[in-house]
């Protein structure tokens, strides 16, 4: 148990250090700051404060942990919730700097667009749909050959495979809404950060499709005791977790290797004096809780990236998003009265 | 092709969408025939509104760059390689030429220098389209 709580305290810890670590240099805490501001002492202080707030609350809460005994949904929760408030108080600070010194009086606001993202866009690597698909027949087929009660919905074969099928057709549809969302561009610097955007979207949508592969696997690995094929042991519960696993750190591996939109890849030669002059718009006052939600009336634009972490989020200021919102709240509040019947989940915790 | 615009400008934004088309022709960025994306598309890409990017679209149509296409949409109609300007062209040009010479002129700017900064700009088009 106590090995868990270390394991979760490390987990949420690292995640913070390295939600704030690899960040693009121009948005420290979610505040958009010329590049030039990127090293400000203001803003290597908050960094430095942060991390400290970080790791004294990891010690904290191992502590605590121990001496109360909490277990380890909580001590993730409670942790979760410190470090975010944090990242908020940084984000604060560094905003309230910015105002003080008239940061944004020092330039000139552009924005710029690579049309090849249109013209020819980065196109979705079917190739690595495929373990998903391979998975998919390999169930139907075990299914198949063991003559298993097809009717019985949940872990039976049916559940299974429609499970499977569902990740294996949305995950496609997550990859092509990421590609064809608004680049997230540098306008000082339009042609290196183009080139690294492509790089990084191809990535990011080669693991969503993975994603499916690790969904479709689990749903294997977690109907197989049931069906009886292998035997009920923590050896064949465990196994089941082990595919997400090793995609959610493909996804950090990622995100560490060429970092928020790409920013972290080398620049080519020449790349590195590129600069036309203009500083990526700022546009803050749209963004808020520390750069997670996009509200703005004025932007055709549905999805955007966020400014934090290998995430997209909706334009809440837009009609699409609220349509979306709503449908999601009408499927949970019909879900949550019982007029639809969601597929029964084994309950973990 | 990238298009940058300066939000800060005293230049209205589809006047300066229509400039960067054009340099971006010019540098040899886009060719006749290469598709540019829908109005809507590039507007929302800006984060501007739609009726920017259209009179844009109008203003390069007008001039004879671009075509559109209920069907294709917007295509380059013309690049260095496709041959002598279009009748009219050229006085429509000068006209906007001697403005500019007018103001080097009077901002003293010497002959052999306005011809060295048009010889430079001229040469940056060209080694792009010979390399």
């Amino acid at each position: 148990m106590i090995l868990l709580v270390v394991a979760v305290i490390t987990g949420v810890t690292c995640f913070a250090l390295a939600t704030a670590a690899l960040g693009r240099p121009t948005l420290p805490f979610g505040v958009r700051v010329a590049a030039v501001r990127a090293d400000d002492p203001a803003i290597v202080a908050q960094r430095r404060i942060y991390t400290r707030l970080v790791l004294s609350a990891a010690v904290l809460a191992a502590v605590l942990a121990v001496a109360l005994e909490l277990g380890a949904l909580a001590v993730a929760v409670a942790l979760g919730v410190a470090d975010m408030a944090f990242y908020y108080l940084a984000y604060r600070r560094i905003r309230a700097v910015k105002r003080q010194e008239w940061w944004q009086a020092e330039h000139r606001y552009g924005v710029t667009v690579d049309t090849s993202f249109r013209t020819n866009p980065v196109r979705i690597p079917w190739l690595w749909l495929t373990p998903a698909v391979a998975v998919l027949v390999v169930t139907v087929t075990i299914g198949w050959g063991h003559r298993l009660d097809t009717v019985l919905v949940g872990t039976g074969l049916v559940g299974t495979v429609l499970g499977q099928l569902g990740a294996t057709v949305l995950m496609p549809v997550v990859a092509l809404l990421v590609l064809r969302a608004r680049p997230d561009l540098d306008a000082a610097r339009p042609v290196a950060s183009a080139r690294r955007y492509r790089v990084y979207l191809l990535g990011t949508a080669r693991l969503v499709l993975l994603l499916a592969t690790a969904i479709n696997l689990q749903l294997l690995l977690r109907a197989l005791p049931q069906w009886g094929l292998v035997p009920r042991t923590t050896f064949w519960t465990a196994a089941q977790f082990v595919p997400l696993g090793l995609v959610v750190l493909g996804f950090l591996y990622w995100e560490f290797r060429v970092g928020q939109a790409g920013h972290r890849l080398p620049a080519l030669p020449g790349e590195a004096d590129e600069n036309t002059g203009v500083v990526q718009r700022d546009d803050d006052k749209y963004w808020f809780l520390a750069g997670m939600i996009y509200v703005n009336r004025r932007d055709p634009a549905v999805l955007v990236h966020r400014r934090v972490g290998v995430y997209w989020t909706l334009n809440l200021g837009h009609p699409v998003a609220w349509l979306v919102l709503a449908a999601v709240l009408v499927t949970a509040l019909l879900t949550g009265l019982g007029v639809i019947d969601p597929p029964q989940r084994q309950n973990w915790f | 092709m990238h298009l940058t615009v300066d939000l800060d400008s005293d230049v209205p934004i589809y006047q300066q969408i229509r400039d960067r088309v054009v340099e971006a022709i010019a540098r040899g960025e886009a060719k006749e025939g290469d598709p540019l994306p829908s109005t809507r598309q590039l507007a929302a890409d800006f984060g501007i509104n739609f009726l920017t990017v259209s009179k844009a679209y109008d203003l390069l149509r007008q001039q004879g760059v671009i075509r559109i296409n209920r069907k294709s949409g917007a295509v380059i109609r013309r690049d260095p390689s496709s041959g002598p300007p279009e009748p009219g062209f050229g006085a429509n040009w000068e006209d906007r030429m001697r403005i500019l010479l007018a103001e080097a002129t009077v901002q003293g700017i010497s002959r052999p220098d306005v011809v060295s900064r048009c010889d430079a700009l001229l040469a940056q088009f060209e080694a792009v389209r010979s390399p």
